[in-house]
């Protein structure tokens, strides 16, 4: 028998923290669509967290059920207000995409990628954060978004239809 | 032989690499054949390495709210030190509380809370009164106290930033956060507990910063924040001895 006692699911909370915290606070910025909101519900979102670490079952992943909790308390509450503070539909505010010194083409891709994904209606656009930039699987994001796996996959498709569609347009105009 | 429709839904399962969502070998062989599909496949494309590369700047500038990751300006191993430091002092402060249960169980929470501030958590935030009286009405609402803006701004040393609401263990607990003159992050929490006896600031130390709380015998009071003792009394007792 091991003399060390098993940590904690607080202590494994307090332990993942530093490398989780900019993710959630990230992925927060990408359902808000502003800084200071992204700041309150990444910090409600550790706060509940930290409340509900005994129901945290060792094991699976620690990073995956703290975006669970974001996303839900974003769902039960923040966004309630946003929406009705905001006037109607959250939308990813354009200043959150800072836009850097003059730099290479490939920067300028990379922002313009991500504008347009942050352009999705939320299903979608939360699901293809959590798939192709956090590099969840589609099971994992099912979870964390409490959907079918169905779902998480017509949400993606859907996304990429879209996003394709713009992109050749874009390209089609450049090329007059 | 004629392939069968593959969904949208299954080629970018595929393009995912999302094996069991994809038949894979039947895409693969319908690829080898069929012009159309291909050309369906190049239109689902996404450039998920810009995507990744894009989203990997939003970090930057860095939220305000990750403290060891901007304060300290002294290299990344120091950060990432600090950074290990404040989880490991928020990781004990939790382990005190869930087992425990204490009846004051809250404060601790806030201190555990409170060291993940930084100045630059509050810094960008640029007071406009009108703003900050509506703030404070709908705090307020949340635990059934009107809170006074002037009370707020009466300390010369402490700038009042904003106020939200959080909640401990059900309960609604507002958070009212001001940055001291020299750049440090406070917070006058406040919370309602009928059943706490009235009584005087109290001075302690949480989480290497500097405490007081009281009660009025509705609401009980945490000011916590900062390494300026003397400033944390004059605070507190300006608070206690006028209200809030």
């Amino acid at each position: 028998m091991s003399i060390w006692r098993r940590k904690t699911a607080a202590e494994q909370i307090g332990d993942v923290l530093p490398e989780v915290f900019p993710r959630l606070w990230r992925y927060s910025l990408s359902l808000t669509g502003n800084r200071d909101a992204a700041d309150d519900l990444a910090q409600a979102a550790c706060l509940r967290a930290m409340e509900n670490a005994t129901r945290f079952a060792p094991g699976s992943g620690i990073d995956a059920w703290m975006f669970r909790i974001t996303h839900n308390l974003w769902i039960s509450t923040l966004r309630k207000t946003a929406v009705r503070t905001g006037g109607g539909l959250v939308a990813v505010d354009e200043t959150v995409v800072e836009d850097p010194a003059p730099g290479p083409e490939r920067q300028a891709l990379n922002r313009e990628v991500l504008r347009t994904v942050l352009r999705l209606p939320e299903a979608q656009r939360v699901t293809v954060i959590l798939v192709y930039a956090e590099g969840y699987s589609y099971r994992e994001a099912a979870d964390i978004l409490d959907v079918p796996v169905g779902t998480v996959m017509s949400r993606l498709a859907t996304a990429r239809a879209a996003l394709g569609q713009k992109f050749r347009d874009q390209e089609t105009q450049d090329a007059r | 032989m004629q392939d069968r429709h593959f969904t949208d839904e299954e080629l970018v399962a595929y393009l995912d690499g999302e094996a069991d969502h994809a038949p894979v070998a039947l895409i693969d062989a319908a690829l080898e054949r069929d012009p159309v599909l291909r050309q369906r496949v190049r239109a689902l494309g996404l450039d998920t390495l810009a995507l990744r590369a894009g989203y990997e700047t939003l970090l930057n500038p860095a939220p305000a709210s990750i403290p060891a990751m901007q304060t300290t300006g002294n290299g990344w191993l120091r950060s990432t030190s600090v950074a290990a430091g404040i989880a490991l002092a928020a990781g004990i402060a939790i382990g005190v509380l869930i087992p425990g249960g204490k009846d004051d169980g809250w404060t601790e929470y806030v201190a555990a809370y409170q060291a993940l501030y930084s100045s630059s958590t509050l810094s960008h935030i640029s007071p406009v009164p009108s703003d900050q009286q509506r703030e404070l009405a709908r705090v307020g609402a949340a635990i059934g106290k009107p809170i006074d803006l002037a009370r707020l701004t009466a300390f010369p040393d402490a700038e009042y930033k904003r106020a939200q609401v959080l909640s401990f263990d059900g309960r609604a607990l507002v958070q009212l956060a001001f940055l001291t003159s020299t750049g440090e992050p406070l917070a006058l929490c406040i919370i309602r507990s009928d059943n706490v006896p009235a009584g005087q600031p109290d001075t302690r130390e949480m989480e290497g910063m500097h405490a007081a709380k009281w009660s009025d015998g509705t609401y009980e009071y945490l000011l916590i924040g900062g390494s300026d003792d003397a400033l944390i009394r004059r605070m507190s007792s300006g608070f206690a001895d006028t209200g809030v």
